[in-house]
C-alpha cells in the first residue's frame, strides 16, 4: 500500500506547472513528469487519476491562491471605486510576483481545459465578487450590466496593462512599466464608464 | 481529489485499451463492495488502472483481471 507524501506531491505540482509553461499541455506525460519530480509514475497516480485530472487540480490550486491574494482587506460593502482599486492593486501584484502561475491560468482559459475549470471556480469568491457588484449597483455607483460587459470593463484593462509590464514593452515596443499612476488614471476612466 | 488514512489506491499496469475492455473491466470492479472508485488511464503508455479501495485484496483484484484476459502487473515503484 502507498501512503501519501506531502513533499512528493508538492515536487511533482511544481514540476508539473514548469513543464506546462515550457512546453504546453502536450509536453506533459506521466513519465516525462516522473522523471522530472524524482517519483515514480506510480506515485503519481496516488494523487491523480490522470493526466487531465493533475491539469484540473493544478488549476484549482492556482485560482485559490489567485483569488485568497485578491480579497486581501476586501470588504463588498466598499464603494465601487475604493473596491476596485484594491481589487486592482492585489490582483497586479500577485501576478507580478506569480508569473508562471498566471501563464499556466492564462494557457488553461486558452485551451479545451476552460469549460470544465470554469465550472469549477471558487463559489465563496464568485460570492463576494457578486456581492461587491450588487452592492455598488444599490449604491448607484456602478450601472447594471451583463456579467461579460461588466469584467471586460472593469478587469481588462489591468490585466492588459500587467501583460505590457511583464513584457516590458507597451504598444510602441517601447520600454513600459506599470507604476501607479498609470494604474489610477486607468482605474480612473473605468470607474467613470461604469458609472450611471 | 482528498483522501482519507481508510482508503488505499492500488495502481496496476495493464493493457486495457477500448471501450470494450472497460466495460468487461467494469462488470468486474463494479461488484466488489470493497472498492469504492476506479479509472483507467488510457492515455498513459502502461494503461494505469487506478482504484481507490477500502481493504481490497490486491492480490484477488489482480487474478480477477488477469483471468478476465488482460495484463495486471504492479506498477512498479
Amino acid at each position: 500500500m502507498r501512503t501519501r507524501d506531502e513533499s512528493k506531491e508538492l515536487a511533482i505540482r511544481q514540476k508539473a506547472i514548469e513543464m506546462i509553461v515550457k512546453k504546453g499541455f502536450d509536453g506533459l506525460s506521466m513519465q516525462k513528469l516522473a522523471k522530472a519530480a524524482n517519483v515514480s509514475p506510480a506515485t503519481i497516480y496516488i494523487y491523480f487519476k490522470d493526466r487531465d485530472d493533475l491539469i484540473i487540480q493544478l488549476w484549482m490550486t492556482e485560482m485559490e491562491k489567485m483569488s485568497t491574494a485578491s480579497v486581501l482587506g476586501f470588504d463588498p460593502s466598499m464603494s465601487f471605486e475604493d473596491g476596485l482599486r484594491l481589487q486592482w492593486m492585489n490582483r497586479a501584484k500577485y501576478c507580478m510576483e506569480n508569473q508562471q502561475s498566471m501563464h499556466f491560468i492564462e494557457q488553461i482559459r486558452n485551451s479545451p481545459y476552460d469549460a470544465v475549470c470554469t465550472k469549477k471556480m471558487d463559489k465563496n469568491f464568485l460570492t463576494l465578487m457578486r456581492n461587491f457588484v450588487h452592492n455598488a449597483i444599490e449604491k448607484k455607483e456602478l450601472t447594471p450590466l451583463p456579467v461579460e460587459v461588466y469584467w471586460s470593463i472593469a478587469f481588462s484593462p489591468l490585466y492588459q496593462l500587467v501583460k505590457f509590464h511583464m513584457s516590458g514593452r507597451g504598444r510602441n515596443g517601447e520600454k513600459f512599466v506599470l507604476d501607479e499612476k498609470i494604474m489610477n488614471q486607468t482605474l480612473q476612466l473605468v470607474v467613470k464608464a461604469l458609472k450611471p | 481529489m482528498k483522501i482519507d488514512n481508510a482508503i488505499d489506491i492500488l495502481i496496476f499496469k495493464t493493457n486495457i485499451e477500448t471501450e470494450h475492455d472497460l466495460n468487461k473491466i467494469a462488470s468486474l470492479l463494479n461488484t466488489e463492495n470493497r472498492i469504492r472508485k476506479w479509472s483507467v488511464d488510457r492515455q498513459d503508455i502502461d494503461h494505469v488502472l487506478r482504484i481507490e479501495s477500502e481493504g481490497a485484496d490486491q492480490t484477488k483484484i489482480k487474478e480477477k483481471i488477469a483471468y478476465a484476459g488482460f495484463l495486471c502487473e504492479d506498477l512498479m515503484d
